[in-house]
C-alpha cells in the first residue's frame, strides 16, 4: 500500500471523526493506518476523537442557545445537533460561530416548533450583541445644549451591539419563564442590546417603538422618528417621541447625536 | 529561550475568573489567554484583557492556527491574531502542533500528525509563513494524543524538534502532554524531555488529566497529578528556569486554588535550582 499524504490522512481522519455519535463510520484504511494492538484498540483510539468532536460542539451550542436546548430536551437537542453538524459543520478557525445558521436549520425543520426557531433567533442575537464593537453611549445631558430649532435636523445612531429581532411568537416569554413550554403565535419585535456594563438584554417593543428604532438605526432625523407618532397630535407626538429618547439614552443605545446632515 | 523573557508561573485566565481581574485580586505572574476568544469586534472579554495586561503580562494562546493542516493558511485569522497582537502586546505566542481542519471544516479540537519528513518540511514551512506574517517568532505546543500512526518514522519528541529546528521557532513543552502521550503509547517520558532542544523550549505547561479506559485524557478538569509533578521537576533539571503557567480548563477551582497550583511549581522550580547550584 502506498504511503498516504499527509492530505489523505487528513481526509480520512475527518471522514472517521466528524460524524453522527453511533454512527460507526470509521473508515477501514484509517484503522490500518492506526497503530493498535488489534482493531478495536485501533478503533477505540479513533473514538476519543469522534466523541469528543460531537461532545465539544454539542456544548457550544448549549451555551449559545441554552433556553432552545432546555425546551427540546437533552435527546432531542443532541439529534438537532448532530444534524446541523453534518449539513453545517464549523467553517470558521473561531468556534464562536457555530451556531450563526441555526436559527435557518431549524426553520426548515418540520419536527421543530416554529417557536423553537424564533426562539433560536433571539439567543443567536443575544450572542452577536455580546461581543458586537464597542460605543460610547450618549446620555441625557448631551441633549441639553441643543437649541430647540436644531432637534428636528438631528439625527442618531444606534450603538452596534443592538439588534431589532421580528418573530411569530412572542419568544421573549419562552425565554423568561423557565416553566412556559409553548407560546401561541403573535408578531412579535424584540430589542436586544448589550448596556454599558456588558450585560445583554432584550425587551418587547410595540409597532411604534419597533418603527422608531429601525428609523435610528437607519441614520434618520429626529424629526423622521417623530413621524412614527403622526396619528397623534403634535403634543402628544413629541411627548411619545421624547419619552421613547428618553428611554433609548437611559437603556444606552444611542451612540452619539449627530447634527444636521 | 533568548529571545523569551522569564516571567515565572503564571496561570490560564478563564472566564470564572474575570471578577478577580475586575476588582484587581488576580494576583499572577502572568497570564495566559486563549487568542480566538478575544477574536471579537468588542465587548467584555477585551476590556477584561485590557485590564488583566493592566495587572501582569499577558501571553497569547491559540488553537485554531491549523499549523498541520493542509487548508491553505487562513489570513483572515492571520489578520485577527495580529490586530490582537498589536493591540494587547503579548509576551509571546503560541499554537498547537496539530492539526484541526481540513476541506474548509473545522473541528476545534487538537488532532494528531504523522511524524514523518513529509510533515516536518510542510509544518516548518508553514510556521516560517507565520512566522513571517506576524514578524515574530512563535511558540509551537506538543499535544496529547490517543493514537499513532504505522507511517511515522520518528518518535514525537524528535518530531517536535525536528519542526522547530527547520522552523526556528520556540518549543512550548507540556509536561501534562508528555506525561498522557507517553502513558498512551507507552514511551519513556525522560526519553521525550531529553531528546527536546533546551535552547528552544520557552513556556512549559502544566495541568491535570482523567482516565477513560486504558487510555488518559487531557482534560484540564483536575489539579496537576504526582506523575506530572515528578516529570516538571525532570523538565527544570533539564531546561531551567522556564515561564511555566498552569492550565484549567474544565471545572475550574477558585483563583486561589489555581494560584496555589502555580506557586508549588515555582516551589518545585526553586527547590530544583537551588540543589542543581550546589551540586558539585
Amino acid at each position: 500500500m502506498p504511503t498516504p499524504s499527509l492530505h489523505e490522512v487528513q481526509r480520512l481522519f475527518w471522514e472517521s471523526v466528524a460524524v453522527r455519535p453511533g454512527r460507526d463510520s470509521i473508515a477501514p484504511a484509517l484503522v490500518r493506518l492506526v497503530r493498535g494492538a488489534d482493531d478495536n484498540d485501533r478503533k477505540t483510539r479513533i473514538r476519543v476523537y469522534s466523541d469528543a468532536y460531537y461532545l465539544r460542539l454539542r456544548d457550544v451550542l448549549h451555551e449559545d442557545f441554552p433556553r432552545l436546548a432546555s425546551l427540546l430536551g437533552s435527546e432531542r437537542f443532541d439529534d438537532v445537533v448532530s444534524e446541523y453538524l453534518e449539513v453545517f459543520p464549523s467553517k470558521q478557525p473561531s468556534v464562536r460561530h457555530l451556531g450563526r445558521v441555526l436559527t435557518e436549520f431549524l426553520r426548515r425543520r418540520e419536527d421543530v416548533p416554529k417557536c423553537l426557531a424564533d426562539l433560536a433567533e433571539l439567543e443567536w442575537a443575544r450572542v452577536e450583541v455580546f461581543d458586537a464593537p464597542d460605543a460610547e453611549c450618549a446620555s441625557i445631558d448631551d441633549l441639553v445644549s441643543v437649541p430647540a430649532d436644531a432637534w428636528p435636523a438631528l439625527r442618531f445612531s444606534a450603538i452596534p451591539a443592538i439588534q431589532s429581532v421580528r418573530t411569530q411568537y412572542p419568544v421573549h416569554r419562552l425565554w423568561s419563564d423557565d416553566k412556559l413550554l409553548y407560546v401561541p403565535p403573535a408578531k412579535t419585535s424584540l430589542r436586544v442590546w448589550r448596556k454599558n456594563d456588558f450585560l445583554v438584554l432584550h425587551a418587547p417593543m410595540d409597532e411604534r417603538e419597533s418603527a422608531a428604532l429601525s428609523k435610528m438605526i437607519s441614520g434618520e432625523t429626529f424629526a423622521a422618528i417623530c413621524e412614527t407618532f403622526a396619528d397623534l397630535s403634535e403634543m402628544e407626538a413629541a411627548r411619545e417621541a421624547t419619552g421613547l429618547l428618553a428611554r433609548w439614552l437611559e437603556d444606552g443605545i444611542v451612540a452619539r447625536i449627530g447634527g444636521a446632515a | 529561550m533568548s529571545f523569551l523573557p522569564h516571567l515565572g508561573h503564571g496561570v490560564g485566565l478563564r472566564t470564572v475568573h474575570y471578577p478577580h481581574v475586575l476588582d484587581r485580586t488576580a494576583r499572577a505572574d502572568w497570564f495566559e489567554v486563549i487568542s480566538e476568544n478575544f477574536m471579537i469586534a468588542g465587548g467584555r472579554p477585551l476590556q477584561i484583557l485590557e485590564k488583566a495586561r493592566e495587572l501582569a503580562p499577558v501571553v497569547l494562546h491559540g488553537v485554531s492556527l491549523n499549523i498541520g493542516g493542509t487548508d491553505p493558511l487562513r489570513q483572515d485569522y492571520l489578520a485577527e491574531l495580529q490586530s490582537l497582537i498589536r493591540r494587547f502586546a503579548p509576551a509571546w505566542v503560541s499554537d498547537h502542533l496539530c492539526w484541526g481542519a481540513v476541506g474548509g471544516r473545522f473541528a476545534h479540537d487538537l488532532l494528531p500528525l504523522p511524524y514523518t519528513e513529509e510533515a516536518v518540511r510542510h509544518v516548518a514551512a508553514r510556521i516560517r509563513q507565520v512566522q513571517d506574517r506576524l514578524g515574530r517568532r512563535i511558540l509551537i505546543e506538543n499535544v496529547s494524543s490517543y493514537l499513532t500512526y504505522s507511517i511515522s518514522s520518528m518518535p514525537e519528541w524528535v518530531f517536535l524538534s525536528a519542526v522547530a529546528e527547520e522552523a526556528d521557532c520556540g518549543i512550548l513543552l507540556d509536561v501534562n502532554n508528555i506525561y498522557v502521550s507517553a502513558v498512551n503509547h507507552g514511551f519513556s517520558p525522560l526519553e521525550y524531555l531529553s531528546g527536546v532542544p533546551a535552547k528552544r523550549v520557552g513556556q512549559i505547561h502544566l495541568a491535570g488529566h482523567s482516565s477513560q479506559g486504558d487510555l488518559l485524557i487531557d482534560t484540564h478538569d483536575h489539579p496537576v497529578p504526582t506523575p506530572v509533578w515528578r516529570l516538571y521537576r525532570e523538565a527544570v533539571r533539564r531546561f531551567g528556569a522556564v515561564s511555566t503557567l498552569v492550565e484549567w480548563d474544565d471545572q475550574i477551582p477558585s483563583f486561589d486554588e489555581l494560584i496555589a497550583e502555580a506557586n508549588r511549581a515555582r516551589e518545585i522550580e526553586s527547590e530544583v535550582l537551588s540543589a542543581n547550584s550546589v551540586s558539585p
